[in-house]
């Protein structure tokens, strides 16, 4: 008990103090998962998009797809990467591996089936005559999905933001492929893991703290955008 | 004779393996308002959607101004069209960027589609609503932004499916102002999908009627109204008594009564006529019966008389005689045009 308590005092007074290591480590953690997030919103709500609005054989069985891909393991998804980018993958070449460059690949690939399946069912989530309506004033596909994503876009934001929640709570992936190397590839969970294991508890509660005020601020987001979502439905 | 604007040969939908559209021929002219009525579910909106090119057909063509609708034209066309559901649709922005949408589809300047959808709501009398949201308007002033939004792109032809079935009647009234104003203003041609069968016959020039996915009978509204084809058509339209009959040598029987037909007619046919186009009368006729009810409807009574089958006969409650009670003997008449012989389906 004791130790625990005394964890928690010396969490509070790397917090406090803005200890530059626990600073530096929370910090590429928010770098990495918000580069990854937008990145894969960049992709997935375009794609997501793209296959509410066009029918085409087997539509179902790629949405189920999409869908089981939510609980992708993010292990699997490191290993992949991993054989994608070690200097024997095909990728080898671009020196990728134990770099937050590699972090974010990873992390993209495991937020992107969020984005699209979350896209998908907020676009589906509107009236069918919205659809229609856009169409039926001669829009060109682009536009159409443009002014439907817009209308959805606090449910597909919410998505978005789930997406950086699970990006920055992730540990399995960016351990494998970023290495978990001190001032270059450590973040938040990869580094509580390794202070826990060397029972550096003070360190590990900071980081979990930190990570649990994003946490906070994530699902604070997620509760406000879809708030506005309904009233705007509600309008 | 107008030029046809639209015309379908064939044209069906199937949804997995229900034919919820039979094959359809139809033709609307140009500047014409063409009703389509039917019951919910009939296919109505469907048909209207084929023509809109927002759902392909499983088989058959259209030709929308005289060119094949296919998806190689679709867009082309479409920018001639205009369509309107009966759910009103509003994005989230202001009434003049709701009315300017389909505008800056069509890659008119920003200027411009200010100035048209200014001029649209001044038009509707709506100017001062210009910068509010459109999620803030009623139910009716919703519809009409939504009208504008279609009428600012100056279409040939509106496709209009139930626009006023969410409507209060006054709401309704204003939009079935918009529709007759911009068909006589701008010669556009309608297609509208109604339930309510007065504001068809308040605004048509021509009716067809949908019954279970087939385009039964399309004609004027009197035609559809007081010459129906079918007992089907009769029974929609609100024909109260329709009988199975049999036609032979230039004569109809039913129900112990036999009345002139064409000499052409053989077989099992339906005799029809309104409960309205019904004389009741104390003076003999040869067709004589027993009040078996007499019920008040409004401003109407509703007497049922038995002479061998059931008829109903709607009268006044002014033009009623009080004296009449149940188990009197009346006689019955009605004019040569009001009976209508059709096919029994």
């Amino acid at each position: 008990m004791g130790e625990i308590i005394d964890g928690f005092i010396g969490a509070l007074q790397l917090i406090v103090t803005l200890d530059p290591e626990v600073m530096d480590i929370a910090l590429r953690s928010i770098q990495v998962s918000t580069a990854a997030t937008l990145i894969a919103a960049l992709i997935a709500i375009p794609l997501g998009a793209l296959i509410y609005f066009y029918d085409f054989p087997g539509k179902r069985g790629v949405i189920n797809v999409v869908q089981t891909l939510y609980a992708l393991p993010t292990v699997i998804v490191g290993l992949v990467v991993y054989l994608m980018i070690s200097h024997s993958g095909p990728l080898g070449f671009l020196d990728l591996l134990y770099t937050t460059k590699a972090m974010t690949i990873a992390q993209v690939i495991l937020v992107s089936p969020l984005i699209i399946g979350f896209t998908i069912s907020a676009l589906t989530g509107l009236d069918r005559d919205m659809k229609n309506t856009v169409l039926g004033l001669n829009a060109p596909a682009h536009r159409a999905m443009l002014t439907l994503v817009r209308e959805a876009k606090f449910a597909i934001l919410s998505a978005v933001v789930l997406a950086f929640g699970r990006a920055i709570a992730e540990v399995g992936a960016v351990m494998m492929v970023g290495g978990n190397i001190r001032h270059f590839t450590r973040t938040l969970t990869t580094a509580i893991s390794l202070n826990t294991s060397m029972g550096e508890f003070s360190v590990s509660i900071a980081l979990g703290i930190i990570l649990l005020g994003i946490a906070l601020i994530v699902n604070l987001g997620v509760n406000i955008l879809q708030y506005r979502g309904t009233r705007v439905k509600d309008e | 004779m107008s030029e046809t604007v639209i015309e379908t040969a064939g044209l069906s939908k199937t949804y997995g393996t229900k034919e919820v559209l039979h094959p359809t021929s139809l033709s609307v002219r140009k500047g014409e308002i063409l009703a389509v009525i039917g019951p919910s579910g009939a296919g109505k909106s469907t048909l209207l959607r084929l023509l809109d090119g927002l759902e392909k057909p499983s088989s058959g063509e259209i030709r929308i101004f005289g060119e094949p609708f296919t998806r190689k034209t679709r867009r082309k066309i479409r920018a001639r069209l205009g369509i309107l559901f009966q759910k009103t649709v509003l994005f989230d922005r202001s009434v003049e960027d709701n009315i300017a949408l389909g505008l800056s589809y069509r890659r008119i300047p920003r200027a411009e589609r200010k100035l048209r959808a200014k001029e649209t709501l001044e038009k509707l009398g709506m100017a001062e609503y210009a910068g509010r949201s459109a999620r803030t308007l009623s139910g009716g002033e919703g519809q009409r932004v939504s009208f504008a939004r279609i009428l600012v792109t100056r279409p040939e032809i509106l496709f209009l499916d139930e626009p006023t079935a969410n409507l209060d009647p006054l709401a309704s009234k204003d939009v079935e102002s918009m529709i007759l104003a911009e068909n006589a203003e701008n010669g556009t041609t309608i297609v509208i999908n109604t339930h309510d069968q007065m504001q068809a016959q308040r605004l048509a020039d021509r009716v067809s009627v949908i019954l279970d996915g087939s385009v039964v009978q399309t004609g004027t509204p009197d035609e559809i109204w007081y010459h129906p084809v079918n007992a089907s058509v009769a029974r929609f339209v609100g024909f109260q008594n329709i009988f199975d009959a049999s036609a032979a040598d230039g004569t109809v029987s039913f129900g112990g009564l036999c009345v002139a037909a064409p000499a052409s007619l053989h077989g099992d046919v339906s005799v029809m006529i309104r409960a309205e186009d019904i004389v009741l009368t104390k003076t003999q006729t040869n067709i004589s019966g027993i009040i078996r009810s007499l019920s008040r409807r409004g401003a109407f009574v509703e007497i049922s008389v038995e002479t061998g089958v059931e008829f109903f006969i709607r009268i006044p409650f002014k033009e009623y005689d009080s004296s009449l009670s149940v188990g009197d003997t009346v006689f019955l008449t009605w004019n040569n045009d009001a009976l209508v012989i059709g096919g029994n389906q």
